[in-house]
């Protein structure tokens, strides 16, 4: 190890020879080496030089070197001593081992063994001086440990930033040995370092301290003391420029030191130590020290925070996450919004919240806190108008942080707020599916600046809030289409229930108003008596209206509705110039009419009926829903009223039908019978001329196929009006075959035909009306006859299984074509190939037939090969006692 | 000897069928009393020397008076409420037969629909011949 310069030996000899040679031989060995001649020189080059080692001769000329040993001593040097000596007594021996001699030597000096003994000296002393500094450095580190783990422990053992910073602030002060310390916060709001807490503080300076923020921004003294972004140290706070802030002047203190705390290269706090009156200087180990406390306290400072923030963030969550849960079991979006409002104010530590939401060109008031009732004060604004406005006209968040600069803001509200305190604003978007429908507003006393995650939170909010509002709207909607398709369902059937017009406008009037949900409601239909369109029906009308209104073509809104042949609307016809009335109409019903109208003509067929009126006592704008609903409704009126008007037209025919049959019944069966009688009479005259009784019976026949077509016709036309009435009995079939057979008995012998009946007793016994059946029965036997040529043969069968009975009748005759045998049974028809056989047939029978058989609930029909005959059956419901 | 002969009224306002009808009657043996309408059907029966008509065919369809009227001024009188009245008719039984069938009568017949043969037949079976 190298002998450090420092380590200066001092000979002290009054033989100048033996010092020089003693110098010489030293500093060949690398030392430094002083000589002092006597014990005064000696001392005074101890003074004013760090000595390691004396060699010292006890013989100097002014003073023994025993008593310049213990003059060094007392002034309080301490270099080791070694004792040269020519003589060696026992008493020199003692002297020279008290104090700080490492022995002696006795002279002559032997160099060499000087110089190890030199070595050895010096080497000790090294040791025991860095054994010395290494135990001061050992318990040096052990006080900065004990602090650095007390601040640790101060701060772990708090989760809250203040109480942290108020433990550290402690410790630090302790550490580091100043008189009081303070401890400064960053608030983003004046971004400004304010007191948060001090430490031994003097009472008198206290309020002063706390009342005094450290200004960050500055010139001059953010540069000089900020800009560094490390500890800042002064030992004469009061001549230092860098401390040249009026703060530091508020309080004599003689050193300070600004200790800041750098968080993401920002200024986030600062402790303030201070010295009142010890000029404090800090060794480069103790301000790195003091950076690494100032490091783990910002540390803290930021777990703390991320902590805080995290807390936050998660209370928002919950917040968030509560709304969304109650707006999903919400069914009205008003509790849903003033809810939304409350949280907002909450969340964002504001005063005062609300929502607006656009209806139309308007912003309608559909929330707010009580506090926002004079800054939010008018319902209803213009879309573009005021702060609000503003937010939805732009679509994006709105900050205002000084209300009182803003010159955007209603003058009302802006009065309002002012006066209440209000100083900042903060309004985010509603949206829904890319679409600005409202504005969600905060309102704070503070003078404030809303940071990025406050807004975004608003946003988050304002989102919930347009979901909720949807999601209620919807619902809303869905609910009144659903009041509206069963209201609408009712009135429909109740409609089809009449075919009484009278009937059907009386109970569309009486439930239109609760199905408009308007105030009144009205039918206006033409009368032609009157020369006008007069009110036919009125509901939550005056009936002045009623007796007096005659609208003329194209007047008012119902002239309009009927000119366009659409609906038409006013939101108040007193104010709407382009209506125009003559001046009766003008004059009643300024005095009697609702104010808002609704007309919707009542169209059919291109033919317009009247027209429907919704009301409403004060002015109102009809909504596209409205309109849509009354014009169902309309369409709904008009069906009614058209069915009704058809059924009429019908009943007129039915009824001129019916008196045409009566007309029929009495002119021509009157005279027929005439005949029939007179050429009856006739016909029993004895001795006719000639060929007179043929023609007689000619004349008879003919007269019986008018009167059997004249009864045709006269069932035909009863059945068809389904006047006939019916007296459904058991019946068995049988004898009614037999008895049809009778009747026509004349008929089968003069063809020649041959006639198979099944054997049956009674046959199968159905239920039927008995003058009905006969009628079928008496049709279908007369066809078989008719249509098969002479010497033809005729089978009828009869059964009754699976509760039907059935009958048949197959002839020989020259059948149905394929093509034919569908409209057999239509009125009129008359099968081609037919016209080659010589019979009367009327093509009224078998639809007759047909006609009867629908009547009784039983069904007929043919089956046939051309040429090969034809088989007509029925079928009929098989009679039970039951039944 | 033969039985004093039964006596009809016959109301009918049609003259051909009036005629017909009293000659296939009277040529059947029964004497005839004619009334032209339902009034002087009426007038006829209170002009009746008693005893009253053994039976009456009586038209519906009339002027001054329908059928209907004169059967229910036969059936309200006690003196002629027991006369049989045996109904003519041009309507089918749907017509008028709800209004014919709260008296009591003797038959109903659609006058086309019947042969003065069948006519004398039914007479001559209600009057016991």
């Amino acid at each position: 190890m190298p002998i450090a310069n420092s380590d200066s030996i001092l000979i002290v000899d009054d033989e100048q020879l033996v010092a020089e040679t003693l110098k010489e031989g030293l500093e060949r060995e690398g030392h430094r080496c002083l000589i002092a001649g006597t014990g005064a020189e000696a001392l005074r080059c101890l003074r004013s030089t760090t000595v390691a080692l004396v060699l010292l001769d006890l013989g100097l000329p002014d003073m023994n070197g025993i008593e310049v040993m213990r003059a060094a001593i007392r002034e309080g040097s301490d270099p080791d001593i070694l004792i040269m000596t020519g003589q060696a007594s026992a008493d020199s021996a003692m002297e020279a081992a008290e104090g700080n001699t490492v022995g002696y030597i006795l002279k002559p000096i032997e160099l060499s063994r000087l110089a190890g003994i030199v070595r050895r000296v010096l080497e000790r002393r090294r040791l025991a001086q860095d054994n010395v500094h290494l135990q001061f450095e050992m318990s040096q580190r052990l006080k900065e440990t004990e602090a650095v783990l007390a601040i640790s422990k101060a701060s772990s053992s708090t989760l809250e930033s203040q109480e942290a910073l108020r433990r550290i602030c402690r410790e630090l002060t302790r550490l580091i040995g100043a008189d009081t310390g303070a401890v400064y916060l960053h608030d983003s709001g004046s971004n400004q370092l304010v007191p948060l807490a001090g430490y031994k503080v003097p009472p008198e300076l206290l309020p002063t301290l706390l009342a005094t923020p450290l200004p960050l921004q500055e010139q001059g003294f953010h540069a000089a003391i900020w800009s560094q972004r490390r500890p800042v140290m002064s030992d004469d706070v009061a001549v230092d420029p860098r401390f040249s802030h009026e703060m530091f002047r508020l309080f004599k203190h003689q050193s300070g030191l600004v200790l800041p705390l750098i968080m993401d290269d920002k200024v986030a706090g600062a402790f303030y130590l201070v010295w009142w009156t010890e000029r404090r200087r800090l060794s480069e180990r103790e301000l790195g020290l003091m950076e690494s406390v100032a490091a783990q306290a910002t540390g803290l400072l930021r777990n703390i925070r991320l902590l805080e923030q995290a807390e936050r963030e998660r209370r928002r969550l919950d917040v968030l996450y509560e709304i969304s849960r109650r707006l999903a079991a919400a069914r009205d979006s008003r509790s849903v919004l003033a809810r939304l409002v409350d949280e907002a104010s909450n969340l964002l530590d504001v005063e005062a919240a609300g929502i607006r939401l656009l209806e139309g060109g308007d912003l309608v008031l559909a929330a707010r806190t009580v506090s926002a009732a004079h800054i939010m004060a008018r319902a209803r604004i213009k879309a573009g108008e005021s702060l609000s406005g503003h937010v939805v006209t732009r679509g994006e968040p709105l900050q205002v942080s000084n209300l009182v600069a803003d010159d955007r803001y209603d003058a009302q509200h802006k009065r309002g707020a002012l006066e209440h305190g209000f100083q900042a604003f903060l309004g985010v978007p509603l949206r829904l599916h890319d679409r600005v429908i409202g504005t969600l507003n905060v309102y704070t006393k503070r003078c404030r600046e809303f940071a990025t995650d406050e807004v975004s939170l608003l946003s988050a909010l304002a989102d919930q809030a347009a979901l909720a509002i949807h999601k209620a709207r919807l619902l809303a909607d869905a609910q009144a289409r659903e009041r509206e398709a069963i209201q609408l369902y009712e009135i429909t059937s109740l409609l089809a229930s009449s075919l009484d017009t009278e009937w059907i406008l009386d109970q569309i009037c009486d439930r239109a108003v609760k199905l408009l949900r308007c105030d009144a409601f009205g039918i206006h239909m033409p009368d032609p008596v009157r020369g006008g369109l007069t009110l036919r029906r009125g509901c939550n009308l005056p009936p002045e209206l009623k007796d007096n209104l005659v609208l003329k073509p194209g007047e008012g809104l119902v002239g309009r509705a009927i000119e366009n042949r659409k609906a038409a609307w006013t939101r108040d016809f007193r104010s709407d110039p382009s209506l125009t009335y003559t001046p009766a109409v003008d004059d009643l019903i300024r005095r009697k009419s609702p104010r808002a109208i609704l007309a919707v003509p009542i169209i059919v067929r291109g033919e317009i009926l009247g027209v429907l009126m919704s009301y409403f006592f004060e002015p109102h704008d009809f909504l596209e829903n409205e309109i849509r609903l009354l014009e169902t409704l309309a369409d709904h009126t008009g069906i009614a009223v058209d069915n009704a008007r058809q059924h009429e037209h019908e009943r007129q025919i039915s009824q001129m039908k019916s008196d045409f049959v009566s007309f029929v019944t009495h002119q021509l069966r009157t005279p027929l019978a005439g005949i029939k009688w007179m050429l009856e009479l006739a016909s029993q005259e004895p001795d006719l001329p000639g060929e007179t009784g043929s023609y007689v019976q000619d004349a008879q026949a003919a007269a019986q196929r008018l009167i059997g077509l004249v009864n045709d016709l006269l069932d035909v036309a009863r059945l068809e009006r389904g006047k006939l009435s019916i007296a459904l009995q058991s019946v068995p079939l049988g004898p009614l075959t037999q008895s049809v057979l009778e009747e026509t008995r004349l008929l089968v012998e003069e063809k020649g035909h041959r006639l198979d009946t099944t054997p049956v007793d009674d046959g199968p016994v159905v239920r039927a009306d008995p003058q009905l059946l006969r009628q079928v029965l008496l049709n279908l036997v007369s066809n078989a006859i008719k249509y098969t040529p002479k010497g033809g043969k005729i089978e009828i069968e009869m059964n009754g299984r699976d509760g039907q009975g059935r009958w048949q009748i197959r002839d020989s005759g020259l059948g149905v074509p394929q093509e034919a045998q569908g409209r057999l049974f239509e009125k009129f028809y008359r099968a081609d190939n037919i016209a080659s056989l010589e019979t009367e047939g009327t093509g009224l029978g078998l639809y007759l037939v047909r006609l009867i058989m629908e009547q009784l609930a039983g069904r007929v029909w043919c089956e046939s090969v051309e040429g090969e005959g034809a088989t007509f059956m029925f079928t009929l419901p098989l009679h039970t006692e039951t039944t | 000897m033969s039985p004093e002969p039964k006596r009809i009224l016959l109301v009918e306002d049609d003259r051909v069928l009036r005629r017909a009808c009293e000659a296939s009657l009277r040529g059947k043996g029964f004497r005839v009393t004619i009334a032209v309408d339902g009034q002087a059907a009426l007038d006829e029966l209170e002009a009746w020397s008693d005893p009253l008509p053994d039976l009456i065919l009586l038209d519906l369809l009339m002027p001054r008076l329908t059928g209907i009227e004169v059967l229910r001024a036969l059936r309200a009188n006690p003196r002629t409420k027991a006369v049989p009245v045996l109904i003519l008719s041009n309507s089918s039984r749907e017509q008028d037969h709800a209004q014919v069938e709260q008296f009591e009568i003797a038959g109903y017949f659609v006058k086309s629909n019947l042969s003065l043969q069948a006519l004398g037949e039914h007479v001559a079976r209600l009057l016991g011949d």
